[in-house]
Protein backbone atom coordinates (compact mmCIF):
# COMPACT_ATOMS: atom_id res chain seq x y z
CA UNK A 1 0.00 0.00 0.00
CA UNK A 2 1.26 3.46 -0.87
CA UNK A 3 1.49 5.62 2.25
CA UNK A 4 -0.58 8.80 2.18
CA UNK A 5 2.46 10.81 3.12
CA UNK A 6 4.90 9.19 0.70
CA UNK A 7 6.41 10.83 -2.41
CA UNK A 8 4.86 7.99 -4.45
CA UNK A 9 1.39 9.11 -3.40
CA UNK A 10 2.04 12.68 -4.50
CA UNK A 11 3.57 11.52 -7.76
CA UNK A 12 0.36 9.60 -8.31
CA UNK A 13 -1.69 12.77 -7.73
CA UNK A 14 0.46 14.54 -10.35
CA UNK A 15 0.03 11.61 -12.76
CA UNK A 16 -3.73 11.69 -12.19
CA UNK A 17 -3.83 15.40 -13.07
CA UNK A 18 -2.26 14.57 -16.45
CA UNK A 19 -4.73 11.75 -17.01
CA UNK A 20 -7.69 13.95 -16.09
CA UNK A 21 -6.35 16.66 -18.39
CA UNK A 22 -6.35 14.20 -21.26
CA UNK A 23 -9.84 13.00 -20.35
CA UNK A 24 -11.48 16.39 -20.28
CA UNK A 25 -12.67 17.01 -23.84
CA UNK A 26 -15.23 19.55 -22.69
CA UNK A 27 -16.22 21.15 -19.42
CA UNK A 28 -19.44 19.16 -19.07
CA UNK A 29 -17.47 15.95 -18.53
CA UNK A 30 -15.03 17.40 -16.07
CA UNK A 31 -17.11 16.80 -12.96
CA UNK A 32 -17.52 13.14 -13.95
CA UNK A 33 -13.78 12.78 -14.65
CA UNK A 34 -13.01 14.31 -11.27
CA UNK A 35 -15.34 11.96 -9.45
CA UNK A 36 -13.77 8.97 -11.24
CA UNK A 37 -10.25 10.26 -10.52
CA UNK A 38 -11.05 10.38 -6.81
CA UNK A 39 -12.20 6.76 -6.98
CA UNK A 40 -9.00 5.89 -8.89
CA UNK A 41 -6.94 7.61 -6.20
CA UNK A 42 -8.50 5.39 -3.54
CA UNK A 43 -7.97 2.22 -5.59
CA UNK A 44 -4.41 2.94 -6.69
CA UNK A 45 -3.19 4.10 -3.30
CA UNK A 46 -4.54 1.01 -1.59
CA UNK A 47 -7.07 2.98 0.44
CA UNK A 48 -10.19 0.92 0.84
CA UNK A 49 -12.87 1.66 -1.74
CA UNK A 50 -15.25 1.17 1.18
CA UNK A 51 -13.79 4.36 2.63
CA UNK A 52 -14.58 6.17 -0.64
CA UNK A 53 -18.09 4.72 -0.49
CA UNK A 54 -18.38 6.03 3.09
CA UNK A 55 -17.42 9.53 1.92
CA UNK A 56 -19.92 9.34 -0.95
CA UNK A 57 -22.60 8.29 1.57
CA UNK A 58 -21.80 11.33 3.74
CA UNK A 59 -21.94 13.52 0.61
CA UNK A 60 -25.28 11.96 -0.36
CA UNK A 61 -26.71 12.74 3.08
CA UNK A 62 -25.51 16.33 2.63
CA UNK A 63 -26.97 16.51 -0.88
CA UNK A 64 -30.43 15.68 0.45
CA UNK A 65 -30.02 17.98 3.47
CA UNK A 66 -29.26 20.91 1.14
CA UNK A 67 -32.79 20.60 -0.21
CA UNK A 68 -34.82 19.67 2.88
CA UNK A 69 -36.45 22.17 5.25
CA UNK A 70 -36.74 25.95 5.25
CA UNK A 71 -35.36 28.84 7.25
CA UNK A 72 -32.50 29.24 9.72
CA UNK A 73 -33.53 26.22 11.77
CA UNK A 74 -32.86 23.96 8.77
CA UNK A 75 -29.35 25.41 8.34
CA UNK A 76 -28.69 24.89 12.05
CA UNK A 77 -30.15 21.38 12.04
CA UNK A 78 -28.16 20.22 9.02
CA UNK A 79 -24.97 21.90 10.26
CA UNK A 80 -25.35 20.09 13.58
CA UNK A 81 -26.18 16.84 11.73
CA UNK A 82 -23.03 17.03 9.59
CA UNK A 83 -20.94 18.06 12.62
CA UNK A 84 -22.20 14.96 14.46
CA UNK A 85 -21.20 12.78 11.50
CA UNK A 86 -17.75 14.41 11.56
CA UNK A 87 -17.26 13.99 15.32
CA UNK A 88 -18.66 10.45 15.32
CA UNK A 89 -16.28 9.37 12.55
CA UNK A 90 -13.33 10.84 14.47
CA UNK A 91 -14.26 8.96 17.64
CA UNK A 92 -15.30 5.76 15.88
CA UNK A 93 -11.84 5.50 14.30
CA UNK A 94 -10.41 5.16 17.80
CA UNK A 95 -13.13 2.82 19.11
CA UNK A 96 -11.90 -0.61 20.30
CA UNK A 97 -14.44 -2.51 18.14
CA UNK A 98 -13.08 -0.93 14.94
CA UNK A 99 -10.35 -3.36 13.96
CA UNK A 100 -8.32 -3.21 10.75
CA UNK A 101 -10.04 -6.20 9.16
CA UNK A 102 -13.63 -5.33 10.05
CA UNK A 103 -16.06 -3.62 7.68
CA UNK A 104 -16.00 -0.48 9.81
CA UNK A 105 -12.22 -0.63 9.83
CA UNK A 106 -12.32 -0.51 6.03
CA UNK A 107 -14.73 2.42 5.88
CA UNK A 108 -13.04 4.39 8.66
CA UNK A 109 -11.20 6.64 8.76
CA UNK A 110 -13.10 8.63 6.19
CA UNK A 111 -10.01 10.05 4.50
CA UNK A 112 -10.38 13.76 3.84
CA UNK A 113 -13.64 14.09 5.81
CA UNK A 114 -12.46 17.21 7.73
CA UNK A 115 -12.17 19.06 4.41
CA UNK A 116 -15.40 17.58 3.05
CA UNK A 117 -17.09 18.77 6.24
CA UNK A 118 -15.95 22.41 5.95
CA UNK A 119 -16.63 22.56 2.20
CA UNK A 120 -20.11 21.22 2.89
CA UNK A 121 -20.90 23.75 5.64
CA UNK A 122 -19.84 26.53 3.27
CA UNK A 123 -22.25 25.18 0.64
CA UNK A 124 -25.02 24.78 3.20
CA UNK A 125 -24.80 28.36 4.46
CA UNK A 126 -24.53 29.88 0.99
CA UNK A 127 -27.26 27.77 -0.63
CA UNK A 128 -29.71 28.14 2.25
CA UNK A 129 -28.85 31.85 2.51
CA UNK A 130 -30.09 32.20 -1.08
CA UNK A 131 -26.73 33.35 -2.44
CA UNK A 132 -26.15 30.21 -4.47
CA UNK A 133 -28.17 27.56 -6.28
CA UNK A 134 -27.76 23.96 -5.03
CA UNK A 135 -25.11 22.42 -7.30
CA UNK A 136 -26.01 19.52 -9.63
CA UNK A 137 -25.09 16.08 -8.26
CA UNK A 138 -21.84 15.47 -10.17
CA UNK A 139 -20.50 18.98 -9.65
CA UNK A 140 -21.41 18.68 -5.99
CA UNK A 141 -19.51 15.41 -5.70
CA UNK A 142 -16.50 16.79 -7.58
CA UNK A 143 -16.45 19.81 -5.25
CA UNK A 144 -16.71 17.85 -2.01
CA UNK A 145 -14.30 15.08 -3.06
CA UNK A 146 -11.68 16.56 -5.39
CA UNK A 147 -8.90 13.98 -5.79
CA UNK A 148 -6.11 16.56 -5.64
CA UNK A 149 -7.44 18.49 -2.64
CA UNK A 150 -8.99 15.67 -0.66
CA UNK A 151 -6.29 14.94 1.91
CA UNK A 152 -5.26 18.35 3.15
CA UNK A 153 -7.16 21.04 1.29
CA UNK A 154 -7.08 23.88 0.59
CA UNK A 155 -10.69 24.78 1.37
CA UNK A 156 -11.68 26.27 -1.96
CA UNK A 157 -15.00 28.14 -2.12
CA UNK A 158 -17.61 26.72 -4.48
CA UNK A 159 -17.99 29.78 -6.78
CA UNK A 160 -14.25 29.72 -7.62
CA UNK A 161 -14.35 25.94 -8.00
CA UNK A 162 -17.37 26.05 -10.30
CA UNK A 163 -15.84 28.82 -12.42
CA UNK A 164 -12.78 26.68 -13.09
CA UNK A 165 -14.87 23.54 -13.53
CA UNK A 166 -16.83 25.10 -16.34
CA UNK A 167 -14.00 27.00 -18.02
CA UNK A 168 -12.18 25.68 -21.08
CA UNK A 169 -8.80 24.18 -20.18
CA UNK A 170 -6.11 26.68 -21.21
CA UNK A 171 -3.40 25.37 -23.54
CA UNK A 172 -0.38 23.96 -21.75
CA UNK A 173 2.28 26.41 -22.92
CA UNK A 174 5.95 26.40 -22.04
CA UNK A 175 5.68 29.13 -19.37
CA UNK A 176 2.85 27.37 -17.55
CA UNK A 177 4.79 24.09 -17.64
CA UNK A 178 7.92 25.72 -16.22
CA UNK A 179 5.96 27.47 -13.46
CA UNK A 180 3.99 24.34 -12.58
CA UNK A 181 6.99 22.01 -12.57
CA UNK A 182 8.98 24.55 -10.55
CA UNK A 183 6.19 24.65 -7.98
CA UNK A 184 5.90 20.85 -7.85
CA UNK A 185 9.68 20.48 -7.51
CA UNK A 186 9.68 23.05 -4.68
CA UNK A 187 7.00 21.00 -2.97
CA UNK A 188 8.89 17.73 -3.30
CA UNK A 189 12.11 19.34 -2.05
CA UNK A 190 10.34 20.90 0.94
CA UNK A 191 8.20 17.90 1.84
CA UNK A 192 10.16 14.94 0.55
CA UNK A 193 13.71 16.12 1.19
CA UNK A 194 14.08 18.94 3.74
CA UNK A 195 11.22 17.92 6.04
CA UNK A 196 12.28 14.28 5.82
CA UNK A 197 15.91 15.12 6.68
CA UNK A 198 14.77 17.14 9.71
CA UNK A 199 12.48 14.34 10.85
CA UNK A 200 14.96 11.52 10.43
CA UNK A 201 17.92 13.41 11.92
CA UNK A 202 16.17 14.95 14.90
CA UNK A 203 13.33 12.44 15.41
CA UNK A 204 11.63 15.11 17.54
CA UNK A 205 11.49 13.17 20.78
CA UNK A 206 12.38 16.31 22.78
CA UNK A 207 14.68 14.50 25.19
CA UNK A 208 17.30 17.28 25.19
CA UNK A 209 17.45 20.34 27.45
CA UNK A 210 18.56 23.97 27.32
CA UNK A 211 19.50 25.55 23.98
CA UNK A 212 19.49 22.18 22.18
CA UNK A 213 15.84 21.71 23.14
CA UNK A 214 15.10 25.26 22.05
CA UNK A 215 16.62 24.56 18.63
CA UNK A 216 14.70 21.27 18.39
CA UNK A 217 11.36 22.98 19.13
CA UNK A 218 12.12 25.69 16.54
CA UNK A 219 13.14 23.10 13.94
CA UNK A 220 9.98 21.13 14.66
CA UNK A 221 7.93 24.22 13.74
CA UNK A 222 9.99 24.58 10.57
CA UNK A 223 9.45 20.89 9.80
CA UNK A 224 5.67 21.39 10.14
CA UNK A 225 5.81 24.32 7.74
CA UNK A 226 7.97 22.51 5.17
CA UNK A 227 5.74 19.43 5.29
CA UNK A 228 2.42 21.25 4.95
CA UNK A 229 3.45 24.05 2.59
CA UNK A 230 5.40 21.53 0.48
CA UNK A 231 2.17 19.61 0.04
CA UNK A 232 0.43 22.82 -1.01
CA UNK A 233 3.16 23.57 -3.57
CA UNK A 234 2.60 20.15 -5.16
CA UNK A 235 -1.17 20.65 -5.23
CA UNK A 236 -0.94 24.16 -6.68
CA UNK A 237 1.64 23.06 -9.28
CA UNK A 238 -0.47 20.05 -10.26
CA UNK A 239 -3.52 22.33 -10.44
CA UNK A 240 -1.68 24.65 -12.87
CA UNK A 241 -1.19 21.71 -15.22
CA UNK A 242 -4.95 21.18 -15.52
CA UNK A 243 -5.75 24.90 -15.60
CA UNK A 244 -7.21 24.63 -12.14
CA UNK A 245 -5.18 26.60 -9.66
CA UNK A 246 -6.27 26.14 -6.05
CA UNK A 247 -6.07 29.15 -3.71
CA UNK A 248 -2.77 29.83 -1.94
CA UNK A 249 -2.65 28.54 1.62
CA UNK A 250 0.64 29.96 2.95
CA UNK A 251 2.35 33.35 2.89
CA UNK A 252 5.56 33.18 4.93
CA UNK A 253 3.63 32.62 8.19
CA UNK A 254 6.68 32.65 10.45
CA UNK A 255 7.30 36.28 9.53
CA UNK A 256 4.00 37.30 11.18
CA UNK A 257 4.31 39.87 13.95
CA UNK A 258 1.40 38.53 16.00
CA UNK A 259 -0.94 35.52 16.16
CA UNK A 260 -3.78 37.38 14.44
CA UNK A 261 -1.51 37.99 11.46
CA UNK A 262 -0.20 34.43 11.67
CA UNK A 263 -3.68 33.08 10.97
CA UNK A 264 -3.92 35.21 7.83
CA UNK A 265 -0.68 33.63 6.55
CA UNK A 266 -0.83 29.99 7.77
CA UNK A 267 -3.51 27.69 6.35
CA UNK A 268 -5.11 30.81 4.91
CA UNK A 269 -8.23 29.13 3.53
CA UNK A 270 -9.00 27.62 6.95
CA UNK A 271 -8.47 30.99 8.69
CA UNK A 272 -10.78 32.66 6.17
CA UNK A 273 -13.41 29.94 6.60
CA UNK A 274 -13.39 30.30 10.39
CA UNK A 275 -13.55 34.09 10.13
CA UNK A 276 -16.50 34.05 7.70
CA UNK A 277 -18.59 31.19 9.08
CA UNK A 278 -17.88 31.23 12.80
CA UNK A 279 -16.12 34.34 14.11
CA UNK A 280 -18.11 36.89 12.11
CA UNK A 281 -21.66 35.54 12.68
CA UNK A 282 -21.02 34.81 16.38
CA UNK A 283 -19.44 38.21 16.97
CA UNK A 284 -22.21 40.03 15.08
CA UNK A 285 -24.79 38.20 17.17
CA UNK A 286 -23.08 39.10 20.45
CA UNK A 287 -22.36 42.72 19.54
CA UNK A 288 -25.93 43.29 18.39
CA UNK A 289 -27.42 41.87 21.56
CA UNK A 290 -26.01 40.72 24.85
CA UNK A 291 -22.63 42.48 24.56
CA UNK A 292 -23.58 45.56 22.54
CA UNK A 293 -21.51 47.81 24.80
CA UNK A 294 -18.58 45.43 25.25
CA UNK A 295 -17.10 44.78 21.80
CA UNK A 296 -13.75 43.67 23.20
CA UNK A 297 -15.40 41.09 25.44
CA UNK A 298 -17.50 39.86 22.48
CA UNK A 299 -14.29 39.56 20.46
CA UNK A 300 -12.55 37.71 23.29
CA UNK A 301 -15.30 35.09 23.49
CA UNK A 302 -15.45 34.68 19.71
CA UNK A 303 -11.68 34.45 19.24
CA UNK A 304 -11.44 31.70 21.86
CA UNK A 305 -14.50 29.87 20.54
CA UNK A 306 -13.18 30.05 16.96
CA UNK A 307 -9.71 28.79 17.80
CA UNK A 308 -10.92 25.95 20.02
CA UNK A 309 -13.16 24.89 17.11
CA UNK A 310 -10.14 25.19 14.83
CA UNK A 311 -8.14 22.93 17.15
CA UNK A 312 -10.87 20.33 17.49
CA UNK A 313 -11.41 20.34 13.73
CA UNK A 314 -7.78 19.28 13.26
CA UNK A 315 -8.28 16.38 15.64
CA UNK A 316 -11.11 15.85 18.07
CA UNK A 317 -9.08 15.30 21.23
CA UNK A 318 -7.94 17.18 24.34
CA UNK A 319 -4.48 17.96 22.94
CA UNK A 320 -5.75 19.76 19.87
CA UNK A 321 -8.45 21.48 21.93
CA UNK A 322 -5.69 22.90 24.15
CA UNK A 323 -3.62 23.85 21.09
CA UNK A 324 -6.61 25.80 19.73
CA UNK A 325 -7.27 27.36 23.14
CA UNK A 326 -3.65 28.52 23.33
CA UNK A 327 -3.94 30.19 19.94
CA UNK A 328 -7.23 31.80 21.01
CA UNK A 329 -5.59 33.11 24.19
CA UNK A 330 -2.62 34.28 22.12
CA UNK A 331 -4.91 36.31 19.85
CA UNK A 332 -6.77 37.76 22.84
CA UNK A 333 -3.49 38.67 24.55
CA UNK A 334 -2.42 40.51 21.36
CA UNK A 335 -5.67 42.47 21.29
CA UNK A 336 -5.47 43.50 24.95
CA UNK A 337 -1.78 44.40 24.59
CA UNK A 338 -2.67 46.57 21.59
CA UNK A 339 -5.45 48.33 23.53
CA UNK A 340 -3.14 48.92 26.51
CA UNK A 341 -0.36 50.26 24.27
CA UNK A 342 -2.79 52.65 22.59
CA UNK A 343 -3.83 54.00 25.97
CA UNK A 344 -0.29 54.34 27.29
CA UNK A 345 1.47 55.62 24.17
CA UNK A 346 -1.33 57.39 22.30
CA UNK A 347 -2.00 56.93 18.59
CA UNK A 348 1.05 58.75 17.20
CA UNK A 349 3.63 57.11 19.44
CA UNK A 350 1.98 53.72 18.89
CA UNK A 351 2.42 54.23 15.15
CA UNK A 352 6.14 54.90 15.49
CA UNK A 353 6.45 52.00 17.97
CA UNK A 354 4.91 49.69 15.41
CA UNK A 355 7.06 51.07 12.60
CA UNK A 356 10.29 50.41 14.52
CA UNK A 357 12.29 47.52 13.02
CA UNK A 358 13.33 46.51 16.53
CA UNK A 359 9.66 46.05 17.51
CA UNK A 360 9.05 44.16 14.29
CA UNK A 361 11.91 41.72 14.93
CA UNK A 362 11.00 41.20 18.59
CA UNK A 363 7.29 40.69 17.80
CA UNK A 364 8.11 38.24 14.99
CA UNK A 365 10.44 36.21 17.22
CA UNK A 366 7.91 36.07 20.06
CA UNK A 367 5.16 34.99 17.65
CA UNK A 368 7.32 32.31 16.05
CA UNK A 369 8.36 30.83 19.39
CA UNK A 370 4.79 30.90 20.66
CA UNK A 371 3.62 29.00 17.59
CA UNK A 372 6.53 26.55 17.87
CA UNK A 373 5.85 25.86 21.57
CA UNK A 374 2.13 25.45 20.91
CA UNK A 375 2.82 22.50 18.56
CA UNK A 376 4.09 20.57 21.60
CA UNK A 377 0.62 20.76 23.15
CA UNK A 378 -1.02 19.47 19.98
CA UNK A 379 1.01 16.27 19.87
CA UNK A 380 1.63 15.56 23.57
CA UNK A 381 -0.47 15.39 26.69
CA UNK A 382 -0.54 18.70 28.61
CA UNK A 383 1.71 17.21 31.32
CA UNK A 384 4.24 15.98 28.75
CA UNK A 385 4.27 19.33 26.94
CA UNK A 386 4.84 21.22 30.18
CA UNK A 387 7.62 18.78 31.14
CA UNK A 388 9.32 19.31 27.77
CA UNK A 389 9.05 23.09 28.08
CA UNK A 390 10.46 22.80 31.62
CA UNK A 391 13.63 21.47 30.00
CA UNK A 392 14.24 24.92 28.53
CA UNK A 393 14.95 26.34 32.00
CA UNK B 1 -26.01 64.37 4.94
CA UNK B 2 -24.97 61.84 2.31
CA UNK B 3 -23.78 58.39 3.20
CA UNK B 4 -20.01 58.83 2.84
CA UNK B 5 -19.47 61.59 5.49
CA UNK B 6 -21.59 59.67 7.98
CA UNK B 7 -19.62 56.51 7.26
CA UNK B 8 -16.37 58.37 7.76
CA UNK B 9 -17.60 59.68 11.11
CA UNK B 10 -18.53 56.14 12.21
CA UNK B 11 -15.08 54.86 11.18
CA UNK B 12 -13.40 57.70 13.09
CA UNK B 13 -15.35 56.79 16.21
CA UNK B 14 -14.59 53.05 15.92
CA UNK B 15 -10.87 53.67 15.39
CA UNK B 16 -10.84 56.60 17.82
CA UNK B 17 -8.98 58.65 15.22
CA UNK B 18 -10.32 62.12 14.28
CA UNK B 19 -7.80 62.46 11.45
CA UNK B 20 -8.87 59.30 9.62
CA UNK B 21 -9.84 59.97 5.99
CA UNK B 22 -11.27 57.18 3.84
CA UNK B 23 -12.18 57.07 0.16
CA UNK B 24 -14.16 54.53 -1.85
CA UNK B 25 -10.98 52.64 -2.65
CA UNK B 26 -9.83 52.37 0.98
CA UNK B 27 -9.53 48.73 2.06
CA UNK B 28 -9.04 47.15 5.49
CA UNK B 29 -5.36 46.71 4.62
CA UNK B 30 -4.97 50.51 4.32
CA UNK B 31 -6.09 51.17 7.91
CA UNK B 32 -3.69 49.78 10.47
CA UNK B 33 -6.22 48.70 13.10
CA UNK B 34 -8.84 47.34 10.69
CA UNK B 35 -8.75 43.65 11.60
CA UNK B 36 -11.59 41.13 11.87
CA UNK B 37 -12.66 42.37 15.32
CA UNK B 38 -12.71 46.03 14.22
CA UNK B 39 -14.62 44.96 11.09
CA UNK B 40 -17.49 43.57 13.15
CA UNK B 41 -17.53 46.73 15.29
CA UNK B 42 -17.71 48.85 12.10
CA UNK B 43 -20.59 46.78 10.73
CA UNK B 44 -22.58 47.00 13.97
CA UNK B 45 -21.87 50.76 14.31
CA UNK B 46 -23.02 51.34 10.71
CA UNK B 47 -26.18 49.31 11.38
CA UNK B 48 -26.99 51.62 14.30
CA UNK B 49 -26.13 54.79 12.38
CA UNK B 50 -28.26 53.98 9.35
CA UNK B 51 -30.94 51.76 10.95
CA UNK B 52 -30.15 48.87 8.61
CA UNK B 53 -29.06 45.25 8.99
CA UNK B 54 -26.24 43.36 7.26
CA UNK B 55 -26.14 39.61 6.89
CA UNK B 56 -22.96 37.86 8.03
CA UNK B 57 -22.22 37.07 4.37
CA UNK B 58 -22.54 40.72 3.37
CA UNK B 59 -20.30 41.72 6.26
CA UNK B 60 -17.67 39.21 5.10
CA UNK B 61 -17.68 40.01 1.40
CA UNK B 62 -17.06 43.77 1.66
CA UNK B 63 -13.95 44.57 -0.38
CA UNK B 64 -13.55 48.28 0.28
CA UNK B 65 -15.28 51.37 1.65
CA UNK B 66 -16.94 52.02 -1.71
CA UNK B 67 -18.57 48.59 -1.72
CA UNK B 68 -19.75 49.16 1.83
CA UNK B 69 -21.20 52.56 0.85
CA UNK B 70 -23.05 51.07 -2.11
CA UNK B 71 -24.44 48.31 0.10
CA UNK B 72 -25.74 50.90 2.60
CA UNK B 73 -27.26 53.05 -0.15
CA UNK B 74 -29.02 50.01 -1.59
CA UNK B 75 -30.42 49.06 1.81
CA UNK B 76 -31.63 52.61 2.43
CA UNK B 77 -33.66 52.57 -0.78
CA UNK B 78 -35.28 49.21 -0.05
Amino acid sequence: MIGLDSPAFWLMICALTFVTRGLQPRPGYRALVFALATGALFSLSGLALASYAGLVAVAAYGFVALRVGKGNWAVGLHAVGMSLVFVASQYATRAPFVTAGSTLGQVLPLVGLPYVYLRYLHLLVEVRGGRMQPPPALEYLAYLLPFHQLLAGPIERYPQFQKQLNAAIPPLDRDTCVLALNRITNGFVKKGVLAEILRSVLEFEFQTTGWRLWVEIDLYAIYMYLDFSGYMDIIIGAGMLIGWTPPENFNWPYFSRNIIEFWTRWHITLGDWIRDYLFMPANLWLQRGLLRNWPLLAGTICFILSMVYCGLWHRTNLQFGIWGLLHGLGIVACKYYEVALKRVLGRKRLKSYRASWLTRIAATLVTFHFVAASFLFAFHTPAQAIRILGGLL
Amino acid sequence: MSVHPRMQQVLREVFDDDDLVVTDSTTAADVEDWDSLAHVSIIVALEREFGIRFTAAEASEVENVGALRQMIELKLTQ
